[in-house]
C-alpha cells in the first residue's frame, strides 16, 4: 500500500507525458504538392475554358464595364487540376503548400480584376490576346488583325 | 479551471461522417497513425460524443444524416467545438445542389474552424485542431 501512495504523490509533481500541441514540428509535405489553384490576372485572357472544365463550379467570370471580374469560391475546389491543365496561357498554378485553415469562410473567396483593351474598329472591350499571338506565331511577331477585333467586327466583311 | 487545462492539454476527438466519400476519414486516420501521431499530444479518438471535446465533421450533410448530426450536436459537452474537414463539409463541394443534400454543416450548427482541401491534408487537420485548442485556452 505504501509504495502505491508514494507513486501517486510522485505523479502529481511529474510533468505531463504528452507534448504541447503549439510547439510541434510536423514532417514536411512532398515536393510539387497539388494545393489550391492560384490565379494570375496579368496572364489571364478571360477565355472561360477553366470555367467550362471545372467540375465543382468554382470559377465564375463576369464582365463589369471595362473590366472582367474573375471570382473563385475556393471552399468548393477539389484541387483536381482541370483548370490548370486546360488553361492556354498557364495563368493558373497549383499552390505548393497544403495550408488552408480558417475560422472565417470569406477567406476562401478570391476576386481578381482583368483589364480589357478596346477593339481596333469599334468601342467594344475585348481581352488582350498578346500572349496567345506570341504562343501561335512566336515572340515579337506582329499581332494579326483578327485577334485585335471584337467578335462582331470580325464577322463584318 | 481544471477542465480548461485538461481540454487544452489533451482534447478527445469524435469523428462524425455525414455522407463523405471516406477520403477525409482516411486522412483523419493518417493523422492518428504513426507519421503524424497526434496521440502523443493527448488527442484520442473516442467512440461516444459524450466523451469528446472536439467533433470532426466530414462530408456534405445528406438528408439521412441531418437528424443524427443535430442529435450528436446536442450530446456534445460544452463548449461545443466543431471542426469541419474537407471541401464537402465547408460548402458541399462538388455535391452542391444535389437532390439529397440539405446544405453544408454551417447552415445547421455553429462551426469553430474550417479545414480546406479535397481531401484535407493531415497537416491541415492538425492546424485545425490547434485553432480549436486556442478556443479552449480562451475559455469560451
Ligand atoms: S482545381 Fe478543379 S475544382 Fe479547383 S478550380 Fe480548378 S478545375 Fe475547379
Ligand atoms: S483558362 Fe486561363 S486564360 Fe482562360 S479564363 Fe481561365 S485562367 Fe484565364
Amino acid at each position: 500500500m505504501l509504495p502505491l501512495i508514494r507513486i501517486l504523490i510522485e505523479n502529481i509533481f511529474k510533468p505531463p507525458i504528452t507534448e504541447d500541441i503549439s510547439s510541434v514540428n510536423l514532417p514536411k509535405h512532398p515536393k510539387g504538392f497539388h494545393g489550391y489553384p492560384e490565379h494570375d490576372p496579368t496572364r489571364c485572357i478571360a477565355c472561360g475554358i477553366c470555367q467550362y472544365f471545372c467540375p465543382a463550379k468554382v470559377i465564375k467570370i463576369s464582365q463589369i464595364d471595362d473590366k472582367i471580374n474573375y471570382h473563385m469560391d475556393l471552399d468548393q475546389c477539389t484541387c483536381c487540376g482541370q483548370c490548370i491543365d486546360y488553361c492556354p496561357t498557364n495563368a493558373i498554378k497549383h499552390m505548393p503548400n497544403p495550408y488552408f485553415v480558417t475560422t472565417n469562410l470569406d477567406d476562401f473567396k478570391v476576386d481578381h480584376q482583368i483589364n480589357l483593351i478596346k477593339c481596333a474598329k469599334c468601342d467594344a472591350f475585348i481581352p488582350d490576346m498578346t500572349l496567345i499571338a506570341n504562343k501561335l506565331f512566336g515572340e515579337g511577331k506582329p499581332i494579326p488583325k483578327h485577334l485585335s477585333m471584337c467578335p462582331k467586327c470580325k464577322r463584318k466583311p | 479551471m481544471i477542465f480548461k487545462i485538461g481540454r487544452s492539454k489533451s482534447p478527445w476527438l469524435f469523428h462524425l461522417n455525414t455522407g463523405s466519400c471516406n477520403g477525409c476519414d482516411i486522412e483523419i486516420v493518417a493523422l492518428l497513425a504513426s507519421r503524424y501521431d497526434v496521440e502523443r499530444l493527448g488527442c484520442k479518438l473516442v467512440g461516444s460524443p459524450k466523451h469528446a471535446d472536439i467533433c470532426l465533421v466530414t462530408g456534405p450533410v445528406t438528408a439521412r444524416s441531418k437528424e443524427p448530426l443535430l442529435r450528436i450536436y446536442d450530446m456534445l459537452p460544452n463548449p461545443k467545438v466543431i471542426v469541419c474537414i474537407g471541401a464537402c463539409s465547408i460548402s458541399s463541394g462538388v455535391f452542391t445542389d444535389g437532390y439529397s443534400i440539405v446544405g453544408p454543416a454551417h447552415n445547421l450548427i455553429p462551426v469553430t474552424a474550417y479545414v480546406g482541401g479535397c481531401s484535407a491534408h493531415p497537416k491541415n487537420i492538425f492546424l485545425g485542431l490547434q485553432k480549436a485548442i486556442e478556443v479552449f485556452k480562451e475559455g469560451r
